[in-house]
C-alpha cells in the first residue's frame, strides 16, 4: 500500500558515551514540508542521516508506506524514494547540467552514453518546474542558487523520489535566490513529493513549511502546524534546555584592563567586526554552525588574511599578519579540529608542548634539551594530562587528553590570551569538567580567554559575557547578569520576536 | 621454567628485530650476495668500494631526508649534482677566478643556494606538490647544464682539492669520511637545534606547527637550500673521484636519494620522522644491492627494475601501515 508516508518510529542512536538521538519520533505526510529546527548539536543531522542510512541507528524503526524498517542503508532509502540534498553541493563541476542530472540513469544506446537524451529530459524537467537554466551549461559556471536547483532536479529526475530532504539549502543563496528556491519547493509540493526542510533560520521555516518539528538534545520536543505557531513558542521549544550545575564558579571579580582590542576587522566570513576582551575575562563567541565564528577569531589570530582592521594588544597597536605575529604578542589558539590543526599526532606529548617554544630556549640555534624537558613536565603536571611518560606519542592519548596537550603548549609559550575554539568537542564528560576547572583556574591567574562554543550550556557557564555572531558579524552582546538561551538563539538565528 | 626463558628471550628477539628492521634486511642482503659471489663479495676491498659508493648518495640523500622531514621532496638533486659538476669543471677549468677551486666551490655553492631558494619559494607560495615542482625544474636544470657543456665531458680534471674523492685516511676513502662529517652536522641540526625542531613539527603537522607561530614556509625553504647544498658538497666529491664533468653524472642519483631515504625508513609524504641513521640504513641497501648486482655480473639495466621495484614496494607498506593505524 503506497501511501506515501514516512514514519519516524522511536529512533534512538548512540555513539559511545553520547545519545546522539533519544527516541525521536515524527512523521511526514504526503506531500507536505516539514520543517526541523534546533539548535547546534540538537541531532538534526544525525536524525536525517539516520532517515537516507548513511549512519544505521540503533533502536526504533521507519516506516515507509506502513511497512517497517528496523535497519536502513543508502540503497534501500533511494530504492523507497528517499533523497538527501546535503548542505555542500554534490555536483561535478567540469560536467553539464543535463550531464549530471542523468550520469547515473541507464539512457544508453549500446555502450554509449546518449547525451541528446540527457538534454531533452533534462530540459523536460527544467520546463515544468519553471527553471531557466541551460542543461548544456557547464555546472562550474553555474551561481550558487542554480546549482542547489540543479542539485534539486537531480534528486527528482528520475521520477522515483518521493521523499526529499533539505539540509539547509538556504545556507549559500543571497536573499534574492532563495525566492527561487522557495518557488522550486512549492512546485515539488504539487507534484506530490514529501519534504523534510531543515534550517537554522526560523523566518524560512515560517515561509515554506506546513509543520514544523523541535528536537533538543536528541529528542523531539514536539510537532506543530506552523501557521499556528509563533517565533516566541518556537524558541521556547528550543532552549527548554536543563542547564548543569556543575561549572566552577568565579570568584576574583574581572578587571578592567583592556589586553585585546579588534578595530574593524574585515576578512573572509568576517564583517567590520570590533570587540574588546579584558583581562582575566572569558569572552565567550555564540552563534550557529558556520555563523563565522572560527573565522572572525583566525583573523584576529592571523591565521588566515585580513582585508582590514588593526588589532590593539595591551593597548598598542600591534601587527599580526601571521600566526607567528600572534604567537610573539602573546596570543594562541587551540584549533577546533584538534587532530588537523592542534596537535602533532606523531610526535611526543613532549615534542607539542615545547613545539612554539623552541626557539625561546636556544642558545646559538642549539635548544637547551633539559630545560626543554623540565618546561614540558611543568606543564604535563600542571594541567593533569594522564601520561605514564612525556614522551608517549600525542595520538594515542584520548581526546580530553590531546586538548590539554594543546593548552599545555600554548600556556608553555607563555600567552596571556587564549582562544579556544571549540575547546570540549568531541571529549567526555569528566575530561570536560577538567578543561572547564583549567579554564576558570587561568582565567582566575589573569589569563584572558576567548571561547568559540555551540555548546549553550558551556557558554552560559563559563563565560562572563557573550558576543552572538551571525553572517560574520556581531549581531549582539550579553553580559553575564542578562544572558539566557532565549536571547542568546534569538540573535544568533535573527528571529524577530 | 625453561620454556618461558626461551619465550621472552624470543618476544626481546623479535622486538629487536622490528625496531631494526633495517639492519636485518642488510644481514640478509650480506648473506644472500656472499652465498652467491662468495670473496669477490665478502672482501675488506668490496666493502669499501660500497662505502665509496654509498659516500656520495649519503651526502645528498641527507640533503633529501632533511627536505622529507618537512613533508616535502626534491627530485631535482640529481639535476642538481650534473649542473654543479659541469659548472664546477668550467669554472676550474677555465680562467675565471685564476682557476681557484675554493673560489669556484663557493661560486657554485651561491648559485645552488639560490636555485634551493627558488625551488622552495615556489613550493610554499604557490603550496604546489614538491615533487612535480622539483621534476619541473630538473628537466630545466639538465637543459642548462647541456647548454654550458655542449654534451661533452669536461675531462682531465686536476687541481689541489682533488683529495676530496681520491685519497684515503688509512684504509677510509676520504668521501667516506667527508660524508661522516655532513652527517653528523646534519644530525646535530635536526636533532639539537630549533630548526631542527621546526622542521619535524613542519612536517608532522603543518597547520597546526603554523598556528603554533612557525613560519612554516620559511622552515621548508631553508629545507630546501640544505639539500642544494648536500648536493653541491656531493657533486663536487663525484666530480673530484671521476676527475671529470659529466652533464649525466647525478642521473642516476636523481630516484636513489628518494629509494635510499624511504628504504631507510623515512616516510614519503608524511614527514615528522626520520634521521641521518635512517639515511645511512638506506644507503647500505642501496649501495649493497648495486655491489652485489654488480658482481653478480647481471646487466646493469637490472638494477633500474630492483630499484624502481622496490620504491614501489616500500612506499606501499608505508601507506599500507598507516591506513592500518588509521583504522585502529
Amino acid at each position: 500500500m503506497a501511501d506515501n508516508s514516512l514514519v519516524v518510529n522511536h529512533i534512538r542512536k548512540t555513539y559511545p558515551g553520547v545519545v546522539a538521538l533519544d527516541d525521536v519520533s515524527f512523521d511526514l505526510r504526503p506531500g507536505e514540508v516539514h520543517a526541523l529546527v534546533g539548535e547546534n548539536g540538537a541531532g538534526k543531522s544525525t536524525l536525517i542521516k539516520s532517515i537516507s542510512g548513511a549512519i544505521p541507528f540503533n533502536e526504533g524503526s521507519i516506516i515507509i508506506d506502513g511497512v517497517e524498517y528496523t535497519h536502513m542503508d543508502p540503497i534501500l532509502s533511494r530504492s523507497l524514494g528517499i533523497e538527501v540534498i546535503y548542505q555542500e553541493f554534490n555536483l561535478m563541476p567540469s560536467l553539464t547540467v543535463a550531464e549530471n542530472i542523468c550520469l547515473t540513469d541507464e539512457h544508453k544506446k549500446g555502450s554509449l552514453v546518449d547525451f541528446a537524451a540527457f538534454r531533452k529530459r533534462t530540459q523536460a524537467i527544467f520546463d515544468e518546474m519553471n527553471i531557466h537554466i541551460d542543461p548544456n551549461e557547464y555546472v562550474k559556471f553555474l551561481s550558487n542558487a542554480q546549482k542547489q536547483l540543479v542539485e534539486i532536479v537531480k534528486a527528482i529526475a528520475k521520477g522515483t523520489c518521493r521523499f526529499l530532504i533539505l539540509d539547509e539549502p538556504t545556507a549559500a543563496l543571497t536573499v534574492a535566490e532563495v525566492d527561487v528556491l522557495y518557488d522550486s519547493i512549492k512546485r515539488l509540493k504539487a507534484r506530490g513529493v514529501s519534504m523534510i526542510y531543515i534550517s537554522h533560520r526560523l523566518e524560512e521555516v515560517f515561509e515554506v513549511s506546513d509543520r514544523v518539528t523541535v528536537l533538543r538534545d536528541g529528542k523531539t520536543i514536539g510537532t506543530i502546524n506552523t501557521n499556528e505557531a509563533t517565533t516566541q513558542q518556537l524558541i521556547t521549544m528550543m532552549v527548554g534546555r536543563e542547564l548543569s550545575t556543575e561549572f566552577p564558579k568565579r570568584i576574583t571579580p574581572v578587571g578592567d584592563e583592556v589586553v585585546l582590542e579588534a578595530k574593524g576587522l574585515l576578512g573572509k566570513n568576517v564583517n567590520h567586526v570590533s570587540f574588546q576582551l579584558k583581562k582575566g575575562e572569558i569572552l565567550g563567541f555564540a552563534g550557529l554552525v558556520g555563523a563565522g565564528r572560527t573565522e572572525i577569531v583566525r583573523c584576529v589570530f592571523g591565521a588566515d588574511g585580513r582585508l582590514e582592521g588593526d588589532i590593539y594588544v595591551d593597548g598598542k597597536l600591534t601587527k599580526i599578519k601571521t600566526p607567528a605575529d600572534a604567537v610573539n604578542a602573546g596570543m594562541s589558539l587551540v584549533s577546533e579540529d584538534r587532530k588537523l590543526e592542534g596537535v602533532l599526532l606523531g610526535m611526543s606529548i613532549k615534542s607539542n608542548i615545547v613545539v612554539s617554544l623552541s626557539k625561546k630556549l636556544s642558545k646559538y640555534t642549539v635548544v637547551d634539551s633539559k630545560k626543554e624537558r623540565e618546561i614540558a613536565q611543568e606543564y604535563s603536571d600542571k594541567l593533569r594530562i594522564k601520561t605514564p611518560s612525556i614522551d608517549v606519542p600525542a595520538g594515542s592519548m584520548s581526546g580530553g587528553n590531546q586538548q590539554k596537550v594543546a593548552m599545555a603548549k600554548s600556556l608553555a609559550a607563555g600567552c596571556h590570551i587564549l582562544i579556544l575554539d571549540e575547546p570540549t568537542r568531541g571529549i567526555d564528560v569528566g575530561a570536560k569538567r577538567e578543561i572547564y576547572n583549567l579554564m576558570r583556574e587561568l582565567s582566575e591567574q589573569g589569563i584572558s580567554i576567548i571561547m568559540v562554543s555551540s555548546e549553550m550550556d558551556e557558554l552560559l557557564g563559563m563565560s562572563d559575557r557573550v558576543l552572538v555572531v551571525r553572517e560574520g558579524e556581531i549581531v549582539g552582546e550579553l553580559d553575564r547578569s542578562e544572558f539566557n538561551q532565549e536571547k542568546i538563539l534569538i540573535l544568533a538565528s535573527g528571529a524577530e520576536v | 621454567m625453561k620454556e618461558k626463558d626461551f619465550k621472552t628471550h624470543f618476544n626481546n628477539f623479535l622486538r629487536f628485530i622490528k625496531s631494526n628492521f633495517n639492519l636485518v634486511i642488510i644481514t640478509i642482503l650480506v648473506v644472500f650476495f656472499t652465498i652467491f659471489c662468495g670473496s669477490r663479495f665478502f672482501s675488506f676491498e668490496n666493502f669499501i668500494t660500497i662505502a665509496r659508493q654509498a659516500a656520495i648518495l649519503g651526502m645528498c640523500g641527507c640533503g633529501m631526508m632533511v627536505l622529507m622531514l618537512t613533508g616535502n621532496v626534491d627530485m631535482s638533486l640529481g639535476g642538481v649534482m650534473s649542473f654543479t659538476s659541469i659548472l664546477y669543471s668550467e669554472l676550474i677549468s677555465s680562467d675565471y677566478y685564476n682557476k681557484d677551486p675554493i673560489m669556484s666551490i663557493f661560486v657554485v655553492t651561491i648559485v645552488n643556494i639560490i636555485y634551493g631558494y627558488i625551488g622552495g619559494l615556489i613550493v610554499t607560495k604557490t603550496k604546489m606538490n614538491s615533487m612535480i615542482a622539483t621534476l619541473g625544474l630538473s628537466t630545466m636544470l639538465n637543459g642548462f647544464t647541456y647548454l654550458l657543456c655542449q654534451s661533452k665531458t669536461i675531462g682531465a680534471l686536476n687541481s689541489k682539492l682533488v683529495w676530496l674523492g681520491q685519497g684515503y685516511v688509512g684504509p677510509v676513502p676520504n668521501p667516506v669520511i667527508i660524508c661522516g662529517i655532513l652527517m653528523v652536522i646534519l644530525d646535530f641540526i635536526c636533532k639539537r637545534t630549533y630548526l631542527g625542531r621546526h622542521m619535524a613539527a613542519t612536517g608532522s603537522n603543518s597547520e597546526a606547527a603554523r598556528l603554533g607561530g612557525i613560519n612554516t614556509d620559511r622552515v621548508k625553504r631553508i629545507a630546501f637550500v640544505i639539500a642544494s647544498i648536500c648536493a653541491t658538497i656531493a657533486s663536487i666529491v663525484l666530480t673530484y673521484r671521476v676527475k671529470s664533468g659529466q652533464p649525466n653524472c647525478g642521473n642516476s642519483y636523481q630516484m636513489n636519494n628518494l629509494l635510499a631515504c624511504t628504504v631507510g625508513g623515512i616516510s614519503y609524504g608524511f614527514g615528522g620522522e626520520g634521521g641521518v641513521i635512517n639515511v645511512i640504513y638506506g644507503i647500505f641497501i642501496v649501495g649493497i644491492i648495486t655491489n652485489g648486482m654488480t658482481v653478480m655480473g647481471l646487466n646493469q639495466y637490472w638494477q633500474y627494475v630492483m630499484q624502481g621495484g622496490i620504491l614501489v614496494f616500500t612506499v606501499a607498506l608505508d601507506y599500507l601501515q598507516r591506513a592500518k593505524i588509521k583504522v585502529d
